[in-house]
Order: structure tokens, then sequence, then C-alpha cells
């Protein structure tokens, strides 16, 4: 599979209400992940990313993806995987999520491969197995073994909202020049 | 009373009452300011009282909805029992907001309320109302045939006349000329819809909407003809809003020859801001149509002999219709609404009467006015050339991409490979490529850039104004209007700059005796500049007035406990008190910023603007704020340093200086805390590197740069590694994952296509 733009595609259905649908897989060191495609809005390969200090480690930094600055996660650190250096098979996925006041962001997610898009229906997706909590279960929308090997399917929107309201102890109140100014990321 | 659960609705409804607040300050017995938007908004906040409000706001809004009702009906102005009334309508309905928030019981309702008149108002009110001053009564109906036309309808209509104030005004009559003819076009356009579809409430609202706007300009320039016109015009069209009326197609008419009227008058505009017959009166018939559209709205017949006597003169008309000038043209404007409203809609011309002669006659103006307003469109086109009205997202797009552009032409020339390549041609197109990218960013910002003039010349009107209202003489000058801005921050600029000179004149300048006594110049003098300063723009409120007395306004501060007793504070300190919201001292405060409009609100405007605000005072000499702007929202003046591996951003507007300190600059205080003396002034130090946990470069400050940010009166220097350069940086949001950190104010893509981040000068003072 080529590391160039695979799928853009609008979230514009809700993939809760059934998870039957089309999911793109990766991987993760051993592991095998699947996230719905109709959040992916394009992949692309791993570039030279911004750290922004004073950020949990998962969240790596920011990039440029033509113009705009999106905000980068590191899957890895996020579920508290073991780190290794990433190969160039790694990967951003850039993901589109509608927030809570219906704007549209993008972020990204690092990931070691990308494997390819499955169709998946009800049946073939099992609950998230019970782990008595310990992996961030939240996250996880259930499993499959329909496709070879057992791949996790995660619910993405969980994982990045999660982050996109971090929250810090730095004074309140400051004025945020970003705020201010009119050409906000969601306006690509 | 049962307690009423809070609807959404709630908070609209308390922003809606807020806005009143700002409007009812400005509003002055025996003026006119503030009547539309203090009406606008009781009309906006009775749509949000109408669902699950209690009866008690409910009932008050409607009362002071009639109150306003009859002011239009009557004065035109607020008198002073009006504006007392108002203000204690104002007071009352805070408390019952506030009551109903905590579900408590509400507030009496005043007693006096429930006859919904205001006190002492309606005596006051005239039977006629009197025509304004400016207006100039003037033989209308054109002279003869007008009495033939209507003997018993039309023997007291006198028409106004407007004068433009061409001097004064230019600006703003250019501005409401271009504005007008579009809303008129679109009134056009809607009615046609009307036309097809009646029920179309959004085109009922948009029409509607349209005329306030107009009213609106109209007012705030004096042309109370226009005013009056499209004042009535917008009251049919609220009762048709409200379901009271049908539309059908005699109103349908009555519209179209009402916005014909204006569109007259528009056209007339254009001409004379073009120097044809400029300063001369400009009369246009509309007496008929108010009394028309009063007719219907009171349900009346349309006055039936006028009808007939319209159409039995129209055959003398024809021809003057056909062989005169506009003066006939305007009476037939006049007579349209007449014939249209028995006859025929005037877009179905060939809807067929029973007498041919009669069916030409009365379409003859029918069919003129089309065409009258075709060719004004016309004329207007070519008079407004050059210039473009389009949306601000394509501007923005267009030069969000031009820096994409802008980027991806210096990656392509620092481009390793390219570097390599050893041919002439190739350096030769690049630079070519180099210079038209920057050509075309340069113009492509420039497209949003604005001269501050017409914000600045509004403020002219505003002095005269307030002037005149508190007694003073006072003069403002300006200097620097060609001074281009972004025009979102121009937009923005608006009202803080009306608050604060209204603050100069009303609360700074004296009395002309009183100058006198001091030994100042009777006219006080008020003096607004824009100028280039710091990599951005400083606008300047200068006053020769009182000046603030900072011990009275501690002595406030302390009162309220905004300040510890016994607390230093500087001179600008105690000056930025005046920010503080709610603050007031009756000393320097007029009851004006007593009613709850606030200095507060300024900084906050400003702030969002991201600028700041300075003020200087003398006090017996005069104060002088200086607001500094950035020259656009979108793009700033950044420096950028180098931080170990790690490049920032800081904006150059906070940066005073930098340099790589001597040995015996730095001293340290507990061996902790660093300090360094710039020029006697003691700053302290922030190692950035350390606060980000950075390995740095640099082991020692003297191996650094220092760079002396401020922010307020805070200051810090800044130690970094490097100066890497100064850079022009497009301002880019880093999103909701970064959105509740204050350290990086946001992101920037730099010449090699990676992101640098912009750091929050105010926050890195605080630390």
């Amino acid at each position: 599979m080529s590391t160039t733009s695979l799928a853009v595609a609008t979230p514009n259905q809700n993939h809760q209400a059934s998870k039957t649908g089309r999911y793109l897989t990766f991987s993760l060191g051993n592991e095998s992940y699947g996230i719905p495609v109709l959040n992916v809005r394009e992949i692309i390969r791993l570039c030279p990313i911004t750290p922004v200090p004073k950020m949990p480690t998962h969240i790596k930094g920011v990039i440029n993806l033509r113009g705009t600055v999106i905000a980068v996660l590191d899957l890895r650190a996020k579920f508290q995987l073991s780190q290794a250096d990433y190969n160039d098979r790694a990967c951003i996925i850039v993901v589109q999520l509608i927030g809570a006041n219906g704007v549209k962001t993008n972020m990204g997610a690092i990931v070691d491969a990308v494997e390819e898009v499955v169709n998946l229906n009800e049946a073939a997706i099992e609950p998230a197995p019970d782990f008595g909590g310990s992996p961030n279960s939240e996250y996880i929308l259930g499993v499959t073994t329909s496709v070879g090997g057992v791949k996790t399917l995660l619910d993405i929107e969980k994982i990045f909202l999660d982050d996109a309201s971090i929250t810090r102890s730095l004074p309140e109140g400051a004025p945020k020049l970003a705020d201010a100014q009119p050409n906000s990321v969601t306006t690509h | 009373m049962p307690p009423s659960i809070i609807p959404p609705t709630f908070s609209q409804i308390v922003e809606f009452h807020a806005q009143l607040a700002m409007e009812l300050a400005f509003v002055t017995p025996d003026q006119d300011t503030g009547l539309l938007p203090i009406n606008s908004i009781l009309m906006d906040l009775e749509d949000s009282v109408q669902q699950e409000a209690p009866t008690e706001i409910t009932s008050a809004v409607a009362v002071a909805k009639n109150w306003m009702d009859q002011i239009f009906d009557g004065p035109g102005k607020f008198s002073a029992e009006a504006i007392t009334n108002l203000t204690a309508w104002h007071e009352w309905m805070s408390q019952a907001l506030a009551a109903w928030e905590r579900e408590e019981a509400m507030p009496l309702f005043p007693a006096a309320w429930i006859t919904r008149d205001i006190p002492a108002l309606a005596s006051s009110i005239p039977v006629e109302s009197p025509a304004p001053a400016a207006a100039v009564s003037s033989p209308v109906a054109a002279s003869v045939e007008g009495e033939e036309v209507g003997d018993t309808a039309i023997e007291e209509i006198e028409e106004k006349a407007i004068v433009l104030n061409l001097k004064d005004d230019a600006d703003l009559l250019h501005e409401f000329h271009g504005e007008s003819v579009e809303l008129l076009q679109n009134i056009e356009q809607g009615l046609l819809v009307l036309e097809e579809n009646p029920s179309d409430s959004n085109t009922i609202n948009s029409i509607f909407r349209a005329f306030h706007t107009f009213k609106g300009g109209a007012g705030f320039l004096h042309l109370h003809a226009l005013q009056d016109l499209a004042h009535d015009l917008e009251s049919l069209l609220d009762a048709v809003r409200q379901s009271k009326l049908q539309i059908n197609s005699p109103i349908i008419n009555i519209i179209l020859a009402g916005s014909d009227a204006l569109k007259h008058y528009t056209h007339e505009i254009g001409h004379q801001i073009n120097g044809v017959n400029a300063g001369e009166p400009i009369v246009v018939p509309t007496a008929r149509i108010i009394r028309n559209v009063k007719a219907i709205l009171n349900g009346e017949p349309l006055p039936e002999e006028t009808v007939s006597s319209a159409a039995n003169s129209v055959e003398a008309e024809v021809e003057v219709v056909v062989h005169q000038n506009t003066e006939c043209v305007s009476e037939s404007v006049e007579s349209a609404p007449v014939a249209g409203s028995t006859l025929a809609v005037p877009s179905s011309g060939e809807k067929t009467e029973p007498s041919p002669e009669k069916t030409l006659a009365k379409q003859v103006p029918l069919v003129t006015r089309p065409v009258e307003g075709k060719g004004k469109q016309v004329a207007v086109t070519e008079s407004a050339s050059g210039f473009v009205k389009l949306e601000t997202w394509k501007l923005d797009a267009l030069v969000d991409l031009v820096g994409e552009l802008v980027i991806a032409q210096s990656m392509v020339v620092q481009d390793p490979d390219v570097q390599t390549l050893e041919s002439r041609t190739l350096a030769r197109s690049l630079r070519q490529l180099s210079r038209t990218t920057s050509e075309l960013q340069r113009n492509a910002m420039s497209l949003r850039m604005v001269p501050v003039r017409a914000a600045f010349q509004k403020m002219t009107r505003l002095v005269r104004d307030v002037g005149v209202q508190t007694g003073k003489q006072v003069q403002l000058i300006l200097e620097g209007e060609d001074t281009e801005l972004d025009r979102n921050i121009v937009e923005k600029l608006g009202d803080p700059l009306v608050h604060m000179i209204r603050n100069a004149v009303d609360h700074g300048i004296e009395m002309p005796e009183e100058r006198e006594s001091k030994g100042k110049a009777r006219l006080g003098t008020v003096r607004l500049s824009a100028s280039h300063q710091r990599g951005g723009i400083l606008i300047r409120i200068q006053d020769d007035g009182k000046g603030l007395n900072a011990e009275k306004l501690l002595a406030q501060g302390i009162k309220r406990g905004i300040v510890k007793e016994g607390a230093e504070l500087s001179e600008s300190e105690i000056f930025s008190l005046i920010f503080e919201p709610g603050f007031s001292t009756a000393e320097i405060v007029s009851d004006l910023s007593g009613r709850g409009v606030g200095m507060d609100v300024v900084k906050r405007n400003i702030e969002s603007l991201r600028g700041k605000v300075e003020i200087q005072s003398v006090i017996g000499q005069g104060s002088t704020f200086n607001i500094l702007l950035p020259l656009t929202l979108a793009i700033i003046d950044g420096m950028l340093v180098g931080v170990g591996g790690e490049r920032f951003i800081i904006p150059t507007i906070s940066v005073r200086e930098s340099f790589r300190p001597k040995p015996g600059m730095v001293s340290t205080i507990h061996e902790k805390g660093a300090i360094v003396s710039v020029r006697g002034k003691q700053t302290p130090v922030l190692p950035l590197g350390k606060h980000l946990g950075i390995p740095t470069k640099a082991t020692t400050p003297e191996e650094g740069i220092m760079i002396v940010v401020e922010s307020g009166d805070a200051s810090r220097a800044i130690l970094v590694d490097e100066l890497i350069g100064k850079q022009e940086v497009v301002i880019k949001s880093l999103g909701e994952t970064f959105k509740h950190q204050s350290l990086f104010a946001g992101g920037a893509v730099l010449g090699d296509g990676s992101v640098g981040l912009i750091l929050s000068v105010d926050t890195l003072v605080k630390l």
C-alpha cells in the first residue's frame, strides 16, 4: 500500500449506531488495530514534528498539513506500549473529528504501518474483552478475528476528543492569540 | 408566582438586556440617538420572551415596546421622561431577570405601566409631528397638477426635503449610497419573490431587515425624509411579519412604490456625491406613500377619492411624465401607489383593463419606474467603479493560499538538491519566482487592509453631537486617517473608539467657562491619530481636558476592594483601574458611564484584537489613551529564536530590545532567580530552555541572548540560545488539543515547511 492519500471520507454518519462498516487497520509493534474509515481524512508520510513543550508525552507535537497546523498523537505512548523507533513505514493517519461544538478538527496519529481497509459486519465484531479496566478499554469498540489475527477496533473519536481537551495547570485567562484570529484550523 | 423553568433563551434575553444598557447609556433628551437600536433590540427581546418567560417579563417588554412605538409615532426623539422611564424599566428588568434566574418571586410590576403610556409623554406628543429642522418644506405634488389630483386629500401634505451635508459626511454618504443601492436591490428582488410566494417568511424578514438597516443609515445621516419612509415601510412589513396583515398586491405595490421613492433619493444622493447639483435640497414626494402605508396599517381602505381622482387626472399627467425631466418622474412615483393600489401589479403589465386609454395612462408611470430604476443601477455601477464586494472568507482563503505559495517557493529555493544545480537560467527563474511571489503576497495582504479614515470620520459627528449635548465646545483633530489596518480590526475598533471619544468629551473636556478660568482656550481639543509604531498601529486619543485624578482613582479602588490598602501602585497601574469592571468614581465618571457602560468593555474589545491600551494623564492638562494594535489579525512580525534544537517565535510587537549580556549584567538572588539590569532597570530573567525543559546550548547567560519582552507593565528578559531572524508569520490556531495551554499563542509555518510555535508573551511575563 502506498503511503500517499488513501481515503478522503467525511464522518457524516454516526458509526457508533452500528459497528458494521469499513475499517482501516494498522499496526503498532506486534499488535494490530482498526479504526472506522469514515474518520480517516488521509494518510501521510511521517514528517518532522515540532514538539510542544510541557504537554503530555503522547502528544508528539504539531505538523503543517498543507498550511493547517494539526496536533499529532503518538498512539504507542497513548496506549502505554513499549517505545520504539519508527521506521520508514511509519505514517501519520489524519482523522477528522467533530467536536462537541460541531467544529471539525483534524488530528494526526502516528502508527508503525498502515495495513489495509477491511469490511466488517456486526457479526464479525466481538465485544471488547474485560481486562478489569487495566488497558484503556473505554477506547475499544470491539475485537475482530475475521481478517486474520486479532485486531482491536478503536473508537478514534473517544481517543482524540480526550486529547482535544487536555487541561494543564497554567495561569488561566491569559489571552491566546489564536483564539482571536479568524482563520482557525477548522475553516480549512 | 409559579416557579418558571429557565428556558434556553434566557442567556439571549440577558444578552439583549445588556445591549439595552449600552444603548440606554447613550440616549439624551431631545435627541433621537439610540432610538433605532433600542427599538431593534426591544423587538429582538420581544421575540425571545415569546416562549416560557414569566408574564411579568413579557408584559414589561411589551410596555417598553409600546413606549418606543409612542416615541416613534410622536416626537421621534427621547423626552427626559421617556429616558427616566426607560431607565427605571431597565432597572426593574434587571431585578426581574435576576429573580427569574434564582426562581424567586418577581418584583412588583409597577402600576403606572399598566396604562402603557409614558407618563407625561402622552400630553407632550404633538398631534402632528413637527417637521425636523433640517426639512425644508417645498412645493410638492408638483404645483398645479397636485391640486387637481387630490383636492381633499393632499392639501396639507408637506413633503420633506433632504439636504446633504456633503462636506462633513462625504465618506459616510458614499458608504450609505453604496449600501442603499444594494439594500434596495435586495428589497426589490425580495418583493418579486413575495409576489410569487406571499407567505415566504424568510423573504419577509430579509426585506424587513433591509428597510431597518436603511432606516438606521438614514437616521444616522439625519436624512429624515428617508428615515420616515423607511420606518413606515418597516412597520408595514413588521405587521406582515407578525401576521397582522396578509401580503397582497396592494401591499406589494406600495412597498415597491416606497422603495422606488427611496431609490430615487439614493440616486440623487449618488448624483450629488459626484458633484451634480451638489447641495441642493432633494425632494421626492413620499407623503402619499406614507399616508397609504398608515392607512393599510390601520386597516382602513385606501382613500377612495384619491384613487379615482388620480385615475381621472392621469391622462393629463401622462404627457408630463413622458416629456419632462426628473421632477415629473418623481411625481409619477408619487401617483403610482395610488393607481397601483387599485389596479395592477406593476410587473404584470399585460393585465387587461376595460379602458385602453386609461390603462395606458395608468401604466405609464408604473412602467417608467422600473426603467428609471435600471438607469440608476447603471449609474451606480459607474460611480462605484473600481470596487468589488466579496465575501471575507474568499479573501482569507486567498491570503492563506498565497502564504502557502510563499512557503512552497522558499522550500524550492532552499532545497539542497536545487542549490547544487549550477544553472544560471534556473537561478534566474528562481529569482523571478521569488520576486513574483513576494509581490503577490504583498498584494494579497493589502487586500485586507483598509484606511482607518471611515472609522475616524464617524467620530467627527460623534464629537459634534456630544459637544452639543453637553454644552461644551470641542473640536476633533484627525491625523493619519490614511493609515491602513486589517479590515477586521477596523470593524471591531468602532465601538471602543466611540466609547473613548465620548468619554474624552464627556468627562475629559471641561465646560467652556471652567476652561477659561483655568487659562485654557474655551475650545477643547480631542486629537485622534493613527500612526505606525513598533510594527503595529498606534491609535491615540488625546484630550486637553481635566485629566485623571490618580488619588481619587486609588481611593475608589481601595474602597471597592480592587486595591489593597497601602499597596504601592505605579501611576499607570492606578490609571488602569478604570478598566476594572464596574469601576466608577463620581468625580471622573458622569451618569453616562454609571449606567453600565464600562471601560472594561473597551479593554476587552481591544484585547480581543491582540491590542493593548495605555493611559497617560496629567491632572489639569488632559489624558492620552494609546491603543496599540497589530497591523492585521492574521500576520505578525515575529522574532525567530533558537533554544537547543527548537525554534520559537516571539511577537516583535512585545519585544523591547535584545542584547547579548555582558559579564556582570546578570545577578542572581538566592542563587536562583536571576535579574538583569537593562539601562538601570532590573528585569527578571526567564531562561526559556530551562522553563520548557529543553537542554540549551548556552551554559551561561553570557553565551545566550536576552530578549526583553513586555506586556502591560510586566517585563521579562527571556534568555535564549540564539536569535535566528525576523520573519512575518501567518498565525495558525493550534487547535482544540492545545486550547487549554496558554504558553503558546499559536503556530506558524516556517520557511522550511515545519511549524514554529509562537510564544505568548502575556503568559511569559507572569512566569
